[in-house]
């Protein structure tokens, strides 16, 4: 299997000298081309700085990331810019959507940042939109529409390039539970049917529950993995909820 | 002293917010206080002759400025106000009662407000010799200026500004009692409505600016202009205001519509963040952008004209005082005398000495359209000068002579300062000037506009034939005027002097270096006052946007952040916001700049004086100043987006 994504002992110290906080410890990372993997964990215990540092947003104190076959460190402010609106796509709890833009202009913002003609842009976000079913709000803007429907436009902003990683944080934390079930079923059609890489961070295990492999994170270290292999999704949000149990925290809403 | 803790505690944590309410509040009292400094500055009011001049010309302005920095303080005092809501609605959920909260607010002002004062009082205090030095730089004055502590504008901006801190100060405590709970808690609205652009309000906006600037330049000739000045001004300002409220508010708007067709330029991401942000905002930025612009054309138009009046003074001076110096010879002893003293000044030489002679006549001018003030002055008089005298003079001051008229006819000389030049409606019109025998008709066949002598308050005259002339001359006494010109007259003051000593005190004794003196410390002072205030109007026009795209930018924050999360760079994230403000801080521009030149234009046009060097230079300095605000403005804002 390809290695899309790797990191390598990442360590990440947050404040100055007499107050340190280390919120990462060597975390070994890899995530392999079609993968859909979830990391889960109580809250703080590092899942959102965990995927700052693999999506370049933040830098690690040390420890080398590597993606698609570029290794990061090495790379300018410019770079790393260039280099995200390239491989990465992003989703965000609360969506981050720009107000002063409507569902359409908000997807194709990426296609303008990569200087696409204005015509190609539009088929591909009609293209897209047909897949997320969201054609109908196009065009209207984000405080007119509902919070699932906003997830998806940022689902369709994420993947209009094609990117090599797509990287989640909590993007069903702030959906109601059929917006979330929507959501999640969206995610396993790009990975199953449009070999999406994705990085879904959740501290829920409904959520997690549609992954393939899920890493469990505590007090900034990896702590298990469970790959889901054959078992049927039920089965799998079984072993998940008791492996959360052992290490305390997390929450489990749905079912 | 709990209470005192938690106001502590308060500033150290919103530092930036307080900073910016005290600096604008120090700017205000430190304008205030420079102004009435040199309003009641004594070395100043003691170089003047007239002193009554600058304390009208000062008392004015100084109630003028005082609205306005009460304006500004209430502005700034109510922005503050909305940032901090917030803060108010949490100590009231966490249970403090309305009352401290109040009071806390109260003290907040005004230990704020206090601050304020003592630091716009020493900058002012600084200020004011600065400023005195430039204003007496300006009148032409020779004194030094020293450093004085002025105890009445002290006195007076203690006491202006108490009380306006006091009533900000209750303000201040009143808010808690304004607002709903739920209110202070809303967060700045999420995406405001975005305007339907309609077309019926974007072409009145086009007619109603049009028309406006169509009256003005109709303003010289139009009779309706000359019936109805009042009303046709009032029509003119009105129709300006509203029509550049409707072109932001909603051409803008329609404009922008247009450039959404143009998908490939509209889609480019620069552009697509630049005019949605602008569109989104419209509603709540198109009143800004008409204050902005009508304070940009006040300033351009108060500085534009006290500028140009500045700038022609010379030109101004010597159309109305075409002699060096002109007295009534009394005898040729005191003529060689001056002359000697001409001779032997090594900076100035004689060009022409002349003697000539005028008649005051009465007569009637019922007939004529336009009669200069000189007319009534001098009791129903003209002076009348004979065609020969005038080709004489003609000749000496460089003017077109004129062929011989007929006894009949004549021609008059009408000078005025003020109101068209355009004189010709006289023309074809008939005079009568008595005479002990029989009233002569005399038909007005040219008018001249220049000056022929050097009187402050100049007599109609007009120029008749050698023979009718003679008669007039038996019948009344003739005026000898004893006229001399000299080189560099600008700089003769000190010859002034010199010649003054040897004329006897009963004398009229007209000199060019003396009404030039009075013209240039008038105009100075016009210059001044119009200079001041456009400068206290360009920071308030800069700092209010400065505050508000402040406050925009920092509720755009999250905006920037997803942005450079999806890959734009920390420099394109600043291009952007340049691009967004230049757009912001242009258009106001541009309007003003407008407004101001098609007023300047009219009033030019009516007083026949050139203000186009003076008005560029001014537009350009301005534009210079004012876009410094737009560089601090998009370096704070990129400090709190990119930090
Ligand atoms: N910028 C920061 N400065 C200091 N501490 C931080 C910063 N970001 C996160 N932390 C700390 O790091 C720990 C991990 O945070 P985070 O990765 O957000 O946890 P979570 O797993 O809930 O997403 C938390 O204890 C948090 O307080
Ligand atoms: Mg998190």
């Amino acid at each position: 299997m390809e290695a899309i994504l790797k990191g390598n002992s990442i360590h990440k110290v947050f404040g100055a000298k007499n107050n340190i906080y280390t919120a990462l410890q060597h975390v070994d990372v890899t995530i392999n081309k079609g993968e859909f993997v979830g990391i889960m964990g109580p809250s703080g215990a590092g899942k959102t700085t965990l995927l700052n540092i693999l999506s370049t947003i933040d830098k690690p104190t040390s420890g080398s990331i590597v993606i698609g076959g570029e290794s990061v460190e090495s790379m300018k402010e410019k770079d790393l810019a260039k280099f995200r609106r390239k491989h990465l796509g992003f989703i965000f709890q609360d969506y981050n959507l720009l107000d002063s833009l409507t569902i359409q202009e908000n997807i194709l913002l990426p296609l303008s940042l990569a200087n696409w003609p204005a015509q190609k842009m539009e088929v591909k976000v009609r293209e897209i939109a047909n897949i997320l079913g969201i054609e109908a709000i196009l065009n209207s803007y984000p405080y007119q529409v509902s919070g699932g429907q906003k997830q998806r436009a940022a689902v369709a902003r994420a993947i209009i390039t094609n990117p090599s990683l797509v990287l989640a944080d909590e993007p069903t934390g702030a959906l109601d539970s059929k917006s979330s079930t929507d959501l999640l079923n969206t995610f396993n059609v790009l990975n199953k049917d449009y070999d999406s890489t994705i990085l879904m961070v959740t501290h829920d295990a409904f959520a997690a529950s549609y992954c393939d492999r899920v890493l469990f994170m505590k007090d900034g270290r990896l702590f298990t993995e469970i790959v889901r292999g054959d078992k049927d999704r039920k089965e799998f949000l079984n072993l998940l909820l008791n492996t959360l149990s052992t290490i305390g925290g997390g929450t489990h809403e749905h079912v | 002293m709990n209470m005192f803790n938690i106001v502590k505690k308060n500033i150290k944590h919103n530092f930036y917010q307080y900073f910016l309410y005290i600096a604008s509040m120090t700017l205000s009292i430190t304008i205030y206080f420079t102004f009435s400094s040199l309003q009641y500055n004594k070395q100043i009011s003691q170089a003047l002759t007239d002193t009554e001049k600058l304390e009208s010309a000062f008392g004015a302005s100084s109630i003028l400025l005082l609205l306005f920095v009460s304006i500004f303080i209430w502005y700034s005092n109510n922005f503050f106000v909305k940032r901090r809501k917030k803060d108010i609605g949490l100590y009231s959920l966490l249970g403090v009662e309305k009352k401290q909260i109040g009071r806390m607010l109260f003290y907040e002002n005004f230990i704020m407000g206090i601050i304020a004062l003592l630091i716009g009082l020493a900058i002012g205090e600084l200020f004011s010799v600065f400023f005195s030095m430039i204003l007496v730089k300006l009148m032409g004055f020779s004194i030094a200026i020293t450093f004085t502590i002025n105890s009445r504008a002290i006195i007076q901006t203690l006491l202006v500004f108490s009380v306006i801190i006091f009533l900000t100060s209750l303000q201040g405590y009143f808010i808690i009692y304004r607002f709903k709970l739920i209110e202070l808690f809303q967060a700045t609205k999420k995406g405001e409505k975005i305007n339907k652009p309609s077309l019926l309000l974007a072409l009145l906006a086009i007619a109603m600016i049009g028309g406006s600037y169509w009256l003005l330049q109709l303003s010289p000739e139009s009779n309706n202009w000359d019936q109805n000045f009042n009303r046709t001004i009032i029509i003119i300002i009105i129709s300006m205001l509203v029509g550049s409220f409707l072109l932001f508010h909603s051409l803008s708007a329609f404009i922008f519509v247009l450039l959404q067709k143009n998908k490939s330029f509209y889609f480019k991401w620069s552009n697509l963040l630049t005019f949605t942000q602008l569109t989104n905002r419209l509603k709540s930025n198109a009143f800004m952008f008409t204050i902005i612009s009508i304070l940009n054309a006040v300033t351009l138009i108060a500085f534009g004209f006290g500028y140009s009046i500045y700038y022609n003074t010379l030109d101004q001076v010597k159309s109305f005082v075409p002699y060096s110096y002109q007295y009534e010879s009394t005898s040729s002893e005191v003529d060689a005398k001056i002359r000697e003293i001409i001779a032997t000044d090594n900076d100035h030489s004689l060009i022409f000495e002349h003697d000539w002679e005028y008649t005051m006549v009465k007569g009637d001018a019922s007939e004529l359209k336009k009669v200069p003030g000189g007319y009534l002055y001098f009791d129903e008089s003209f002076a009348v000068i004979s065609n020969t005298t005038f080709n004489q003079l003609a000749d000496k001051l460089d003017l077109d002579t004129i062929a011989p008229f007929k006894e009949t006819e004549g021609l008059t000389i009408i000078n005025n300062f003020i109101g068209s030049q355009d004189q010709q409606s006289n023309l074809n019109k008939s005079i009568s000037l008595h005479s002990a025998t029989a009233d002569s008709k005399i038909k007005i066949v040219d008018n001249k506009s220049f000056s022929l002598l050097n009187d402050p308050v100049q007599p109609f005259l007009i120029v008749v034939n050698d023979k009718k002339y003679n008669q007039l001359r038996g019948e009344n006494t003739p005026t000898t005027v004893h006229a001399l010109k000299v080189t560099n007259e600008a700089k003769s003051s000190a010859l002034t002097k010199k010649i003054m000593k040897e004329l006897p005190s009963e004398v009229h004794f007209y000199s060019f270096s003396d009404s030039y003196q009075e013209a240039q410390s008038v105009y100075g002072l016009l210059i001044f006052i119009s200079g001041f205030l456009g400068l206290v109007f360009l920071a308030a026009s800069g700092s209010i946007i400065y505050f508000k795209m402040l406050t925009e930018v920092t509720d755009d924050k999250v905006r920037y952040t997803t942005l450079k999360k999806l890959g734009v760079q920390k420099i394109e994230v600043m291009r952007v916001i340049a691009k967004q403000y230049s757009v912001v801080f242009l258009l106001p521009l541009i309007v003003g700049i407008t407004h101001s030149c098609m007023i300047l234009t009219a009033i030019s046009n009516l007083m026949d004086i050139n203000f186009i060097i003076p008005v560029i230079i001014c537009i350009v300095s301005y534009t210079m100043l004012y876009l410094s605000y737009y560089v601090l403005t998009v370096i704070s804002c990129n400090k709190i987006v990119n930090a």
